[in-house]
């Protein structure tokens, strides 16, 4: 019969219980030392994982937000899409370089940890800037909308006046310079709605004069006071350049920020 | 050697294209190429999302129906400057004598329009720029008057006087005889220089008209010079330039008594 030798390390087991059963504070020593080896790498691998994944995660959605941005004009409702984007845009990117308070403080001490923070907080403000534009276009086409909307009326107003009826045309002008100082427009709209007050009440007031050399029979002043009425309608006109101007300013923006993605 | 070189060559080609293929064929190779060539943001599909402009391009400039005070004011000025010109009208001719009366004939087949004839004679006589100048008025009557303009064919002038052509139009006592084809397609020599039928219909009425009212031919008085109406233009402008209206010196009219 063959008798099995222990091996090295049966010997060191057998000792350590052995000594722990002599000595039970060894047994608790080992452990708590054990239980603190496996925390401490759990930490670590928790903190190089949360370090790395926080730029790839910042770069992947610059792809996403960027794929979004070039496929809007093939949307069917592309105003939806776009007020959709800038809204899901401010959400995903509002806490996009938060850490774990557990980790927080490593960008603090060590440099790994806060240039990746850095390169978060770069990729986050790109982000940002594109959903801050598409706000700004959609807050104004919100704007613009109410607006046309309130012209559009006035239109509708003014089409079913006799021509004749001078008091009425007035009258109705007038209701439009004082609904349109209270429309409430974005800064891009403000130049806009500056010359449509500007060039209505030159309506008015032209209006104003046609009344009076009607009453007046006087034909000069008629002949005047109808041709400044027409003057003042060719005066709109600008409402139309500066709102395109006003305009074009917002998408110039959206289209830079959206490029520096 | 050289034969080896192509083989190497060749070689290279494929696997550049294959390469190429490979790389450029993926999505991200496609990505990469899409987003060089378009813009990230396309500003058609933002810029379409505008409304005002169209809007207000839809304001209507009014148009002003003149009320009926004005009306009234417009027909009672118009009636006043009618009124002062016909008075000064009658105050001119009353000045200067009288309204030379004319009737209008045809001889053999003419292609002309009578009716059109007949107009334009009688714009011509009343013109401010022909006879009219010396205060006489013209007037078309249906039968006799103080002449007979008579729109004749070609070959019918001559049947007025042997003095008549069939190329021209001529004057003979109280028939003043227009020749047809002159009327409607002027002459060679009034075309060549430039002239315009309606020129050529303005003097042909004034020249012949003139032959009644007491003028004979005139010739140029120089190269350069205006034609006058009584030179005989339609044959040879004679270095002058044409003209189809009296000049101040042709103003007078034996027949008529003006001097």
């Amino acid at each position: 019969m063959i008798k099995r030798t222990a091996t090295g390390g049966e010997v060191m087991y057998r000792r350590v219980i052995t000594s722990c059963k002599r000595h039970p504070w060894r047994a608790l020593s080992v452990i708590g030392a054990v239980l603190l080896l496996i925390l401490g790498g759990a930490y670590v691998w928790y903190s190089i994982n949360t370090w790395g994944n926080l730029v790839s995660d910042a770069q992947s959605e610059r792809k996403i937000i960027k794929s979004k941005l070039m496929n809007i004009h093939s949307q069917d409702q592309p105003f939806e899409s776009i007020k959709t984007l800038a809204e899901s845009v401010h959400t995903d990117t509002k806490h996009l370089c938060d850490v774990s308070p557990l980790v927080s403080w490593h960008q603090h001490s060590f440099n790994a940890a806060k240039v990746a923070h850095k390169e978060c907080v770069t990729h986050q403000r790109k982000i940002s800037a594109v959903g801050e534009s598409l706000h700004d276009i959609t807050y104004r086409i919100d704007r613009e909308l109410a607006f046309d909307a309130h012209v559009a009326s006035h239109q509708g107003r003014l089409n079913k006046i006799e021509a004749s009826d001078y008091a009425l045309h007035k009258k109705t002008w007038q209701e439009f310079i004082d609904q349109t100082q209270k429309l409430k427009v974005d800064s891009s709209l403000e130049a806009a709605k500056k010359a449509a007050i500007l060039s209505s009440t030159f309506i008015v007031t032209s209006y104003d004069q046609l009344i009076a050399a009607d009453k007046a029979e006087k034909r000069a002043e008629f002949d005047a006071a109808a041709a400044d009425v027409q003057k003042g309608f060719s005066m709109l006109g600008e409402i139309q350049n500066l709102s395109v101007e006003g305009y074009a300013k917002l998408v110039d923006t959206a289209q830079n920020t959206a490029s520096a993605l | 050697m050289a034969g080896y070189n192509k083989l190497n060559d060749c070689c290279i080609l494929i696997v550049c294209a294959w390469v190429c293929q490979v790389v450029y064929g993926t999505t991200a190779g496609a990505t990469l190429f899409a987003t060089a060539a378009t813009p990230v943001l396309q500003t058609s599909q933002l810029n379409s999302l505008q409304k005002l402009p169209d809007t207000v391009a839809e304001f209507t400039v009014p148009t002003f129906e003149r009320p009926a005070w004005y009306k009234k004011q417009v027909a009672d000025e118009k009636k006043a400057q009618e009124a002062a010109q016909s008075n000064a009208r009658k105050a001119t001719q009353s000045a200067t004598g009288r309204i030379v009366t004319y009737s209008l004939s045809t001889a053999g087949a003419t292609s002309s329009d009578l009716s059109e004839f007949s107009s334009q004679v009688n714009q011509t006589l009343n013109d401010s720029r022909g006879w009219a100048r010396m205060g006489i008025g013209f007037q078309e009557v249906a039968s006799g008057g103080d002449f007979n303009l008579v729109l004749s064919e070609a070959s019918q002038v001559p049947t007025f006087s042997s003095a008549c052509s069939v190329e021209w139009s001529c004057r003979v006592g109280v028939s003043v005889i227009i020749n047809d084809a002159r009327w409607t397609g002027a002459s060679a020599a009034w075309n060549a220089s430039g002239g315009s039928l309606r020129d050529y219909r303005h003097m042909v009425v004034n020249h012949e008209v003139g032959h009644w009212l007491g003028h004979g031919h005139l010739n140029c008085t120089g190269v350069g010079q205006v034609a006058p109406v009584m030179q005989q233009q339609s044959i040879d402008l004679q270095g002058c330039t044409f003209n189809p209206w009296p000049l101040e010196s042709e103003l007078w009219s034996s027949q008529l008594g003006i001097q």
